[in-house]
């Protein structure tokens, strides 16, 4: 190879890199990536031979974050790609070094839940300990812990259980904040371990949104619970308006004489509005029978 | 690197195919793109070097250049593009 050629192939492969470093460079929020961009990013992932001797371009937070939200979009399984595999399972052990999880709980390193996401069986328990020490004392609840807690709910809800029932129902200690306590709340029930003296518990909490929290689940997953109406009734007393404004709405129409004695005004007006509208389908229903 | 080349690779979804050689000369083209925009004193060199390769080089990769950097190229080869106008 004469030494032009040389010189040309090294300008290529500089070019090329820099074409790569570009390729996936961060998007910011709010911006949707170009189209031409977003197809030639699904090729390369799809085709990563490309990036074999050229991974260094794209080894960053940014760039893979571009790379797993690429593949999220365009429903790209990367763990069946031996190639990205290979990648993830080295992502997924890196996790475990120091100073790592503050990073992931931050949200910069959210390719890393996303690779996590795809192991199965994957152990999230290790993560979720590490980031809640972040996490426990912030009013603010970062993305990356909510999705941190669903994987580790999924995957090792006994776990989960004793966390709650330890570190919130039952805690001698700091509770965490109002919207963790809020998600775990939402994560218990969800898990179908809600007991009558849990129920009161969170029906008891001292924040009005994760009380609201717990009993959006509940209403959402009543057949999971064979007592659902008797675990209901247990937030019939609450003392936030919220809560009892749920009720109203989610309350079968047998059990709604159970709020009717409420002091707060929107939520009697909300109860009003309620019994207006099924006695209008009664009358209508009636209506139509008679009718033929 | 895939050992056999222009092996294609193909787009799920959608019917276009490209061969591997396509996609490199792509990244070539977008790297120069945002060299030619950049003041980094490397880019500079980086766009240099891709402007002294031969039209026959560059040739793989204009149609995802930029126009600027299309303008660059024929003012670094305008004694070859002046030929090819006047048939010579």
């Amino acid at each position: 190879m004469s030494k032009n050629s040389v010189e040309i192939g090294l300008t290529k492969e500089r070019l090329i890199h820099r074409g790569i470093e570009h390729l996936f460079a961060r998007t910011y929020r709010g911006y949707k990536v170009d189209d031409e961009i977003e197809k030639m990013r699904r090729m390369i992932i799809y085709h990563p031979d490309v990036l074999s001797n050229r991974y260094d371009a794209i080894d960053n937070c940014d760039s893979l974050n571009e790379v797993f939200s690429t593949a999220k979009r365009a429903e790209i399984d990367l763990y069946s790609i031996p190639f990205w595999k290979e990648k993830i399972e080295g992502l997924t052990a890196s996790l475990k070094e120091d100073g790592k999880s503050r990073e992931v709980w931050y949200g910069q390193a959210d390719y890393m839940i996303s690779a996590a996401n795809m192991i199965e069986g994957y152990d999230w328990k290790p993560l979720f300990n590490a980031v809640s020490v972040y996490q426990d004392s912030n009013n603010y609840l970062r993305p990356s812990y909510v999705e941190i807690s669903k994987g580790f709910a999924k995957s090792d809800s006994a776990s989960l259980k004793e966390y709650v029932e330890n570190q919130i129902f039952f805690s001698k200690e700091g509770k965490p904040s109002y919207p963790v306590r809020g998600l775990m709340y939402k994560l218990y029930v969800e898990q179908g371990f809600l007991t009558k003296k849990t129920a009161r518990k969170i029906r008891s909490d001292g924040s009005e949104d994760s009380s609201v929290s717990g009993l959006k689940a509940l209403v959402e997953n009543t057949e999971l619970y064979s007592n659902s109406d008797e675990l209901l009734l247990q937030f019939t007393d609450s003392k936030y308006e919220r809560v009892i404004g749920e009720l109203v709405d989610s309350l079968p129409e047998y059990l709604l004489a159970s709020v009717m004695g409420t002091p707060f005004y929107y939520a009697k007006r909300k109860l009003e509005r309620r019994l207006e509208r099924i006695e209008a389908e009664r009358n209508q229903a009636n209506e139509e029978l008679s009718n033929g | 690197m895939s050992a056999v080349e222009n092996v294609p690779l193909e787009i799920v979804e959608e019917v276009e195919v490209m061969s591997k050689e396509e996609v490199l000369n792509f990244l070539i083209a977008i790297g120069v793109n945002t060299c030619n925009r950049s003041y980094d004193t490397d880019h500079k060199e980086l766009k240099s070097s891709f402007l002294e390769m031969s039209l026959k080089d560059i040739a793989p990769t204009w149609d995802n250049l930029d126009d600027a950097v299309r303008i660059a190229v024929l003012n670094a080869h305008l004694d070859e593009f002046k030929a090819w106008v006047e048939g010579k």
